[in-house]
C-alpha cells in the first residue's frame, strides 16, 4: 500500500512551492518526522518532515521545480520495492534475508493530480509484475525485469556507490525527468468552497486522497494564481455535520418544524395568524373561519389569505367594519327576527363540523338492508329485556353488534389516517360512538369502549344508559371520546335516508334509517317485508368505494342472515 | 508637520471638481455579463491602484503593504507603480496606522490604511472610534479615510486571526462599514469607499481572496455605499446576508430549489448605513426571513436588521425569523471546530426548511 506526499501550504498567501532539495532517493526507507524535502515558497524555506514511514516509492517532482499547493510529491510504501537499488548493501539490513516479496504494487493512476488536464489525468508509467521469486541478496534482476527505476540505466546504479548522492540524484532526476517529460500543463486550481477544501489538511491522509478533487480546467498560471468557485456545487457533497450554535433545545426545535407551545390543546394551529395575515385578511376583506389553512397543524398563512382573496365572493369578516346596511332592509329584519347568543355547544358542534368538512374527502354509499330477521328476534325479547334490564329494547344493538363485527373484518373502516406523518393508525378494538340527541338543542357522542367485546344484551344495556346519562348530562368527560366509528340513528324519526358528517377524525360514520314495512319483491312476487336504509358517510383519502361497498354488503349480510335469535340470548 | 493648529484642506479646484464629479457619475453596472476574470483580491488591488492613477491624493499605507506587497499579496504591485511615497511601510501599530490615516486624510489627503488582519484593529479602537468616527460631528470635517482589513474565518488561522468585529464599530457612530460577497461588489465598492468623505471600513474576506472570480467590466464603475442587492430572486423565504456568507446562501438556495423552496438571497453589501429600503422590499416580498452571518450572533449586523424588520415590518411577516450565525465564541484553531463553527449551506437549509414550513 502506498500513501502520497503532496505539496503542503506553509502560509495562506502561498499557492505553491518550490522543491529545493531530496533528503531522500527511491527505495530509501523514512521514518516518520524525519526529514524528507525542502521546499521554498515565497513565505519560507524549510525542511518538511515525512508524515510516513516507509520506503520512498516514487518521487515525482524533480529537485527545482515549482508546483502548486497539493501536487502529489512523492509516495511512500509501506513495503520496500524490489528495484535494482536493493541489491546494493545497505545500512539498515540487518537481516541476512530479504523480506519476502509482495505483490506487485500498482503505480498510482487513479491519484489526480491537481495540475492535470481535466478529466484524464497524465499517466504515470505502470509498474510491470515483478519477478516472483526474491533476489538473492547481491544478485541482480536481469536489466529487462526492472521495476519502476527501470529508467536507470543499471550501469549507473552499479557504478554509483549509495554513498556518491549526486550521481544517485542524476540517476533519479533522469527517472524523474521522464516522468516528467509527459505534457502536465499548469493550472489554476478550483478549489471547492466548502467541507470539500476545508478538510484539505497539509498533509493528505490516505482516506481523504481516494476521494479526488474535482477536474479541473488548463489555464497558464499568472501572476496571481487564482482559485475559483463552483457556487453551484457548493455544499452538494458536504456530509452532515453538527451544527455547533444550535443548542440541545434549537436541534428539538430544528427536527420538528411547530414548537410544542405553539400548539393548541386539541393539536389545531389554526388559531396563529401572523401578523401579514391579519393585515391582508383586513385589507381584503377575507373571512379567516372560512379559509383553510395550509401552514403546520391547520395554520393560516399569508398565501391561503391572499388566494382566499382572489375569490369572488368573500364574506364580510365577522365583527369587521360591516357594510353600512340600508335602513329598510335593517328595519324589517329586525323586527321579525331575534338575535341570541350562541351556546358553547352549538360554537363547538358548529366548529366540528365545518373542520370534518373540510378536511375529510366526504363520500356517501347507501344500501337496503332486510330486517325481518332481526325484527323477529327483537319482538320475541322485547318482554324479556323490559322485565330484566328494565330498558327498551331497539334495533340498535342488533345493528352495532354486526357493525362491530364488520368492522374487524374490514378495519380500514376503522382506522384513523394521518396525511402529513403519511400513516394510518388501525385499532384491533371498536369504541363505538353512539350519537345522542339532546331535545334538540345538540347532540353529544358517548363511546362504548371496546363495543367489539360486548354481546348483544351487554350493548343494549350499554347505549341505554349512555343515552340515558348524556341526556341528563351526567357522563364523564372520558366517555365523550377516543372513539373509533360512530353510527348517527335517526330511524326512530321514521327518516328514508341521511348523509351524515363524519365524527372527524374517524374515516367513517354509519345512518340507521327507520325500520318500516315496505313493498318487497320475494321469489319474483310483491310481498311485504322490514327494510331500512344504511348510509355510509366515509372518508374517501382513507380507503376507497370498494372497500365501503364490501363493508355494506358485509353488514347487510350480517344483519339479513345471522342466527340473531341465539345471539340475542 | 507645522506645529499650528491643523490646516482644513483647501477645496478643490474647478478642475479636481469636474473630475470628481465626472469619476462620481461614473455608470453603475449591475451585472457584468463581459469583462475580465478576476478574483476577489485582484479586483481590490484594481480598485486602489485605479483610483491611485486617477487621484494623487490617495495612498496606501500599512505593515508590509510595500516591499512584500501585503501578507496576502493583495498590495503587491502597487510600490513598483506609484513609489515609497504613495506606497509606505509602517511600523507595527495599528494605533499609528488610523491615527496617521485620520491626521493625513483632514489634512486633506484620502489615505487606504490597511489592518494586516482586522482582528488588529482593537488596537486602534481608541483612535477610530474616539478620533476618527467623531471627528465630522466634532468639527464639521470628515475624515476621508479608508481602512481595508482582512476578515474571517476558515483558513486554519485561529482566534486572533479570523475576526468579524463590524459589530463593534456598527455600533460608533461616525463609520461607514461595507462587506463585499463578490469580486465585482469588491472593486465597486471600494472606489465609492475611496471616493466617499467620510471614514469607511472596508473588511475584505481573506478566504474569499483567491477562491472566488468574477467577470469584471473594463472602464470605471462604482457600487454605491449604502446599498443593499438582491443576488438571486425568490419568493418563499429571504437570507439576508452579506461577506463570504453570500456564496454560502446561494448555494443553499440552489439546494433548496429541487426541494420546491424558492430563497431569495439579499445581499447587505454595506452594513453601516444597511439599506433599510430594500430589506424590507424583499421581507415584504417573502413574508419569511432567514439572517447569516459568520460574526457572533451577540448585539450583531443580524440583531440590527432584526431590530429594523420588527420595527418596521412587523405585519409583513408571516413566521418568526431566524438567524444562521457562528456560536457565541472565539474562533476555533481546530480544523473540525472552525468547519462546525462557521455556518455552512446545510445550516442554512435546515434554517429556511423550518421557516418555510412554520
Amino acid at each position: 500500500m502506498s500513501t502520497t506526499v503532496t505539496m503542503p501550504q506553509l502560509g495562506e498567501s502561498v499557492t505553491e512551492g518550490t522543491v529545493t532539495r531530496w533528503f531522500k532517493g527511491v527505495g530509501d526507507h523514512v521514518e516518520m518526522d524525519e526529514d524528507l524535502y525542502e521546499i521554498s515558497t515565497d513565505k519560507v524555506d524549510t525542511e518538511v518532515p515525512s508524515p510516513y514511514t516507509g520506503y520512498v516509492e516514487a518521487i515525482l517532482v524533480a529537485e527545482g521545480e515549482t508546483v502548486p499547493i497539493g501536487t502529489p510529491l512523492c509516495q511512500i510504501s509501506e513495503t520496500p520495492p524490489s528495484t535494482v537499488v536493493r541489491g546494493l548493501p545497505r545500512d539498515d539490513d540487518s537481516e541476512s534475508t530479504l523480506p519476502p516479496m509482495t505483490p506487485p504494487i500498482p503505480a498510482p493512476q487513479a491519484a489526480p493530480v491537481p495540475g492535470a488536464a481535466a478529466p484524464e489525468p497524465p499517466p504515470i508509467p505502470p509498474l510491470p509484475p515483478l519477478p516472483p521469486a526474491p533476489p538473492t541478496p547481491g544478485a541482480l534482476p536481469p536489466a529487462a525485469e526492472t521495476s519502476v527505476m527501470r529508467a536507470i540505466p543499471l550501469e549507473d546504479v552499479e557504478a554509483a556507490p549509495r554513498a556518491d548522492e549526486s550521481a544517485f540524484a542524476d540517476a533519479v532526476g533522469e527517472a524523474v525527468s521522464e516522468v516528467e517529460s509527459i505534457e502536465r500543463p499548469r493550472a489554476t486550481i478550483r478549489m471547492q468552497y466548502g467541507d470539500a477544501q476545508r478538510e484539505h489538511s497539509l498533509h493528505a491522509q490516505p482516506s481523504q486522497m481516494s476521494q479526488p478533487p474535482p477536474p479541473l480546467e488548463e489555464q497558464p498560471l499568472h501572476a496571481h494564481p487564482v482559485e475559483g468557485v463552483d457556487v453551484e456545487s457548493i455544499g452538494a457533497e458536504q456530509t452532515t455535520k453538527p451544527r455547533a450554535h444550535v443548542t440541545a433545545e434549537g436541534e428539538k426545535r430544528l427536527a420538528e418544524p411547530v414548537p410544542p407551545e405553539e400548539l393548541k390543546h386539541d393539536g389545531s394551529r389554526r388559531g396563529i395568524l401572523s401578523p401579514v395575515v391579519r393585515k391582508l385578511a383586513a385589507e381584503h376583506n377575507v373571512n379567516l373561519d372560512k379559509i383553510t389553512g395550509t401552514g403546520t397543524g391547520g395554520r393560516v398563512t399569508r398565501d391561503d389569505v391572499l388566494a382566499a382573496a382572489g375569490e369572488p365572493t368573500a364574506p364580510a369578516p365577522p365583527g369587521g367594519p360591516a357594510l353600512e346596511p340600508e335602513a329598510g332592509v335593517a328595519d324589517r329584519e329586525s323586527a321579525a327576527s331575534r338575535e341570541e347568543p350562541l351556546s358553547v355547544m352549538r360554537m363547538r358542534i358548529a366548529e366540528h363540523m365545518r373542520e370534518s368538512r373540510q378536511s375529510a374527502a366526504h363520500v356517501f354509499m347507501s344500501i337496503e338492508v332486510n330486517c325481518d330477521q332481526i325484527h323477529q328476534t327483537r319482538m320475541s325479547y322485547l318482554e324479556a329485556v323490559r322485565e330484566e334490564d328494565e330498558i327498551s329494547l331497539t334495533y340498535l344493538p342488533f345493528f352495532a353488534l354486526a357493525i362491530c363485527n364488520a368492522l374487524l373484518e374490514w378495519p380500514v373502516v376503522n382506522s384513523r389516517i394521518d396525511l402529513d406523518a403519511r400513516s394510518a393508525t388501525y385499532f384491533d378494538h371498536v369504541n363505538l360512538g353512539v350519537a345522542v340527541d339532546l331535545e334538540g338543542e345538540g347532540l353529544v357522542v358517548p363511546v362504548i369502549d371496546e363495543a367489539d367485546q360486548l354481546t348483544l344484551r351487554e350493548l343494549a344495556r350499554r347505549i341505554a344508559d349512555l343515552a340515558d346519562r348524556a341526556r341528563s348530562k351526567r357522563l364523564n368527560p372520558d366517555e365523550v371520546q377516543g372513539g373509533t366509528f360512530t353510527i348517527t340513528n335517526p330511524g326512530p324519526f321514521g327518516t328514508h335516508l341521511s348523509v351524515p358528517i363524519i365524527n372527524y377524525p374517524e374515516v367513517a360514520i354509519l345512518s340507521l334509517e327507520g325500520v318500516a314495512e315496505r313493498p318487497i319483491v320475494r321469489d319474483g312476487a310483491l310481498a311485504v317485508g322490514r327494510t331500512t336504509v344504511l348510509g355510509l358517510s366515509w372518508d374517501h383519502r382513507a380507503f376507497d368505494g370498494s372497500i365501503a361497498a364490501r363493508f355494506l354488503a358485509g353488514l347487510k349480510d350480517r344483519i339479513e342472515t345471522w342466527d340473531w335469535q341465539t345471539l340475542a340470548g | 508637520m507645522s506645529s499650528d493648529s491643523p490646516q482644513v484642506a483647501p477645496p478643490p479646484s474647478p478642475a479636481e471638481q469636474e473630475s470628481q464629479l465626472n469619476r462620481e457619475s461614473a455608470p453603475i453596472v449591475p451585472t457584468a455579463t463581459s469583462g475580465v476574470e478576476k478574483s476577489f483580491l485582484e479586483a481590490i488591488y484594481d480598485a486602489m491602484a485605479e483610483e491611485m492613477e486617477a487621484d494623487d491624493r490617495v495612498f496606501v499605507f500599512g505593515e508590509d503593504v510595500g516591499h512584500y506587497g501585503g501578507a496576502f499579496k493583495v498590495t503587491k504591485g502597487l510600490l513598483e507603480r506609484f513609489g515609497p511615497k504613495r506606497v509606505i511601510d509602517t511600523p507595527i501599530s495599528e494605533s499609528a496606522i488610523v491615527g496617521a490615516a485620520t491626521g493625513a486624510a483632514i489634512m486633506g489627503m484620502r489615505p487606504i490604511a490597511e489592518m494586516q488582519y482586522v482582528d488588529f484593529i482593537t488596537c486602534a479602537f481608541d483612535q477610530l472610534v474616539t478620533e476618527t468616527a467623531k471627528m465630522r460631528f466634532r468639527t464639521g470635517h470628515g475624515v476621508p479615510m479608508v481602512l481595508r482589513a482582512a476578515s474571517g474565518a476558515g483558513v486554519r488561522a485561529g482566534p486572533f486571526h479570523s475576526g468579524q468585529p463590524e459589530a463593534f464599530f456598527a455600533h460608533s457612530p461616525g463609520l461607514k462599514i461595507v462587506i463585499p460577497g463578490d469580486p465585482y461588489d469588491a472593486k465597486g465598492l471600494l472606489k465609492a469607499a475611496i471616493r466617499d468623505d467620510d471614514p469607511v471600513l472596508f473588511f475584505e474576506s481573506k478566504y474569499l481572496y483567491r477562491r472566488l472570480t468574477a467577470l469584471i467590466p473594463e472602464g470605471d464603475y462604482i457600487v454605491p455605499l449604502g446599498e443593499a442587492s438582491v443576488k438571486r430572486e425568490g419568493s418563499d423565504v429571504v437570507c439576508i446576508t452579506y461577506g463570504a456568507q453570500v456564496s454560502t446562501a446561494l448555494s443553499a438556495a440552489a439546494a433548496l430549489e429541487s426541494e420546491g423552496i424558492s430563497l431569495e438571497v439579499l445581499d447587505l453589501r454595506s452594513v453601516v448605513p444597511l439599506d433599510q429600503e430594500k430589506i424590507l422590499e424583499s421581507v415584504a416580498k417573502c413574508s419569511r426571513v432567514v439572517i447569516c452571518h459568520e460574526a457572533n450572533p451577540v448585539c450583531s449586523i443580524s440583531s440590527e436588521v432584526a431590530a429594523i424588520i420588527a420595527e418596521k415590518g412587523f405585519d409583513l411577516l408571516d413566521a418568526p425569523l431566524r438567524r444562521v450565525t457562528s456560536p457565541q465564541a472565539p474562533v476555533p484553531f481546530a480544523a473540525v471546530l472552525e468547519d462546525a463553527y462557521v455556518p455552512s449551506a446545510d445550516d442554512i437549509v435546515a434554517a429556511v426548511r423550518e421557516i418555510a414550513a412554520w
